[in-house]
């Protein structure tokens, strides 16, 4: 006797085909197809008429103790180079040329951002032309009045202001008043706007620094100093022993790369099972209620059905993802050939999608899909409304969120016995596997927990099978197995 | 020519619960069978397992003289008891999915729905979606699905049930005309007197098991025979009490007799012109399937039965003013 139930391939492909258009000529269905392209072309849109989506706010400061008001705007200013200098330094990574890599950095970090911006002017002007400054999210003007009251109609909005020949409002009011000593000013902040803390969070920083101050440079201590060293302090080297492919065997970003890319993989995975298995499901259910199974099953075998839907959800569901998956490549092609590409990235990537993760993520992702998917439709085949359904999935989804919570160890400690525990088990394997796959696992631990996995799947299509059967055609439902858990599990007679 | 179904000593119970029990009948290519019988009766568990949806405990089924399965695929019309439709698909969409599951081509497939959409009066529904339909419409619909493919057998599990009248009236014309192409069909009902009209042969069943197989004719033998007697003069009562086994006096002068098995309708009447007694009513009553199947089955079976027959008491009614 053969495994695998026999099947008529035209009647199963018949049987995909209307599952799939059935969904496809949905409204629905082209919505959500849509919709990666709609927001990409909605935020391409936003980007190109350089929107200011937080536009910058005009404060004011009146000191009565005439000490703060000055050294709060250096900071503000301070605040502004780091901001640039982290900008500047995200550019790095677009510098192809090593030497010149290094170079900048060491400019970036010892002569500032004014040095960093000429280095990459005269001899990278490609990535320079990439540069953008901080934005502000606001700015010190001077005061429209000199006392609080006559700054408030200002504030309220009844009176505006004139910045640079522009007619705006005044967005809020820094008050720095006499407090118990000069180094603990009471600071206040007026606005209407509760919400934007920019200004009042810059402050505090300020208010923070001045008691460093007043406690450091008395004993001879420079703030600055520290801050300066802080900066220039050497960083850790990373090195990995099982590296071959760069001489020195430098740890880089093309060696962390394929975990990302892993991580991403897996949960895109979990994604295409969950969808897919929850649109089986509701398959199941339409059939159900459209009580049409009993006719088709005089003209086509059980195993048609279940195949034919597992087959036109798979499809639906790839189509469903597929605007993400191309939304994705042509996102990853254009860095690699259109943009200022990381030469690192690039071998990360090149390396994390290699032979044994595109057959293993084939694999896991058809098993994967059947496992689920088989569950789904015996359930569903218990269903006779969408409450039984949830009431019915309601276990399985925890298991199916269980599975989602390991993807994230595959960053953090690919090695975690966890992630290897996950492997073994059939419900967990595929996303587990799929993040392990760059710390290079034993290929026999792969295939013992593909070969659990076919086994499990093979269990779950002949065990929905049957419940398929008995719910199409006995008509049972959630009752029925509420009542057998109830005599089998809690051992109460019915 | 090969049968196309037989069942030998079929049974099935449910949880311990006999569904059918030894039940046996073969089906003679080109019959009309009326499977009848109340609710519960069994006759939608036997024809699950004639075509093999489900196993019989114990007996035999032989679809064209195999077991069910593949080989009977597209030789078989099948409308379930269950009505539906994918409410999306359109009237012709619906009809050539189950053509072309069938093993019709997919423009041939949609031929045939045209030409079976306009045959019986569906033109106008072609592009209709099945959820605006109504509910008459989509049964037919249904029923075209089920019989695109020109099947050599047709199963048809209650197939009036919630129909109107006027497409009752179709669906018998429907049969009638399947009939013509000596095809061969069984159907089941527990409404009696489209079984009367349109069948060959007829298999009751009650409480799971068969108690009648035969033709209409034999079927109706079995009724009680009653005769409807008036006379302006005396002595009509005890004219006629030697050959009934039950009078009922129904106006004045007029009684209704249920015969006795050995009496002969035509003896009362020679005997009231040997007496004398000028008879102004001499009507003999055929007797109709469902008495037929109250004297075939016993006094439990009975009741269920009235229960079925006044639950479709409104659509037989209404029917009978429209067919006789």
């Amino acid at each position: 006797m053969s495994l695998l139930p026999k099947v008529n391939i035209r009647r199963t492909f018949l049987i995909a085909r209307r599952d799939y258009l059935g969904y496809v000529k949905t409204w629905g269905f082209w919505i959500s197809f849509l919709l990666p392209f709609i927001f990409g072309a909605f935020g391409f849109l936003l980007a190109s008429a350089d929107i200011d989506l937080t536009p910058t706010q005009n404060i004011t400061v009146i000191d009565e103790t005439g000490l703060h008001a000055d050294r709060l705007q250096d900071l503000y200013e301070e605040n502004q180079e780091d901001a640039a200098r982290a900008i500047l330094a995200t550019r790095a990574y677009f510098i192809q040329d090593k030497d010149k890599r290094a170079e900048f950095e060491k400019i970036l970090r010892v002569d500032g951002t004014k040095a960093a911006q000429t280095y990459l002017r005269e001899n990278v002007p490609g990535v320079s032309a990439g540069y953008k400054a901080p934005e502000k999210n606001f700015k010190f003007i001077s005061p429209p009045a000199d006392t609080f009251d006559a700054l408030l109609p200002y504030l309220t909005g009844e009176k505006r202001l004139n910045v640079d020949g522009e007619e705006t409002e005044l967005g809020g009011v820094i008050v720095f008043k006499q407090g118990p000593d000069p180094s603990r000013p009471i600071a206040e902040y007026w606005s209407t706007n509760v919400n934007k803390l920019d200004a009042p969070d810059l402050v505090d920083h300020y208010l923070r620094r001045l008691a460093r101050i007043t406690y450091l440079e008395p004993q001879g201590l420079s703030v600055a100093e520290i801050d300066r060293r802080i900066a220039l302090a050497p960083e850790t080297s990373l090195f990995s022993p099982i590296k071959t492919s760069d001489e020195d065997q430098a740890v880089n970003k093309s060696d962390t790369v394929p975990y990302v890319v892993a991580t991403v993989l897996a949960f895109m995975l979990w994604l295409t099972v969950f969808s897919g298995a929850y649109m089986l499901l509701t398959s199941m259910l339409e059939e159900k209620l459209n009580k049409l199974l009993e006719m088709m099953l005089a003209t086509t075998r059980f195993s048609e059905i279940i195949l034919g839907k597992l087959l036109g959800v798979a499809a639906l569901t790839l189509s469903m993802m597929a605007p993400y998956f191309i939304v994705g490549l042509g996102g990853v092609l254009w860095y690699i050939f259109l943009g200022p590409a990381d030469q690192d990235v690039v071998s990360g990537l090149a390396s994390a999608f290699d032979a044994q993760m595109i057959i293993f993520l084939i694999i896991y992702l058809i098993l994967g899909y059947i496992l689920y998917g088989a569950f789904f439709i015996a359930l569903g085949s218990l269903s006779s409304s969408m409450q039984d359904a949830q009431t019915l999935t309601t276990p399985i989804l925890f298991v199916l969120m269980a599975c989602v919570a390991v993807i994230p160890l595959g960053l953090s400690a690919p090695d975690s016995p966890l992630l290897r525990i996950a492997t073994f088990i059939p419900f967990s394997a595929p996303f587990a596997s799929i993040v392990r796959l760059p710390a290079d696992p034993p290929l026999w631990e792969l295939l013992l927990s593909t070969a659990f996995l076919t086994v499990l799947c093979i269990g779950t299509i002949a065990m929905a099978g049957r419940i398929f059967r008995f719910g199409v055609l006995s008509g049972a439902g959630a009752d029925v197995v509420v009542s057998w858990f109830k005599r089998v599990v809690l051992r109460r007679k019915s | 020519m090969m049968s196309p179904l037989a069942l030998q000593s079929v049974s099935k119970s449910f949880g311990g619960k006999p569904a059918v029990s030894d039940v046996s009948f073969t089906v003679n290519p080109g019959e009309i069978i009326g499977f009848l019988g109340p609710n519960g009766a069994g006759k939608t568990t036997t024809l699950r397992m004639a075509l093999g949806l489900i196993k019989p405990d114990t007996g035999s089924v032989e679809l064209f003289g195999q077991m069910p399965g593949e080989e009977a695929f597209g030789r078989i019309g099948f409308l379930p008891e269950e009505r539906g439709l994918y409410k999306k698909q359109t009237a012709r969409e619906a009809i050539a999915h189950m053509a072309r599951l069938n093993g019709i081509k997919k423009k041939q497939a949609f031929i045939l729905a045209d030409e079976m959409l306009d045959r019986y009066g569906l033109g106008e529904a072609k592009r209709k979606k099945n959820k605006d339909m109504s509910k008459g419409m989509a049964q037919k619909v249904q029923l075209l699905a089920a019989i695109a493919h020109d099947p050599e057998f047709y199963i048809l599990d209650e197939p009036f049930s919630g129909l109107d009248p006027v497409n009752q009236q179709v669906l018998e014309g429907i049969v009638r005309e399947i009939a013509s192409r000596g095809r061969t069909i069984i159907f089941s009902t527990h409404v009696m007197e489209h079984a009367e009209r349109l069948c060959d042969r007829i298999i009751l069943m009650a409480s799971g098991r068969k108690v009648f197989d035969g033709t209409t004719e034999a079927a109706l033998a079995n009724a009680p025979r009653r005769v409807i007697l008036a006379s302006e003069m005396d002595g009509l009562r005890e004219l006629a009490m030697p050959f009934a086994s039950e009078i009922e006096t129904r106006a004045d002068q007029e009684l209704s007799l249920t015969l006795k098995p050995e009496a002969q309708a035509h003896d009362l009447l020679e005997k009231s012109v040997a007496q004398g007694l000028r008879l102004t009513k001499y009507e003999p009553i055929r007797p109709t399937l469902h008495e037929a199947f109250v004297a075939l089955v016993g006094e439990d079976v009975r009741k269920d039965m009235q229960l079925a027959k006044d639950s479709a008491g409104q659509n037989v009614n209404v029917n009978a003013e429209v067919f006789e």
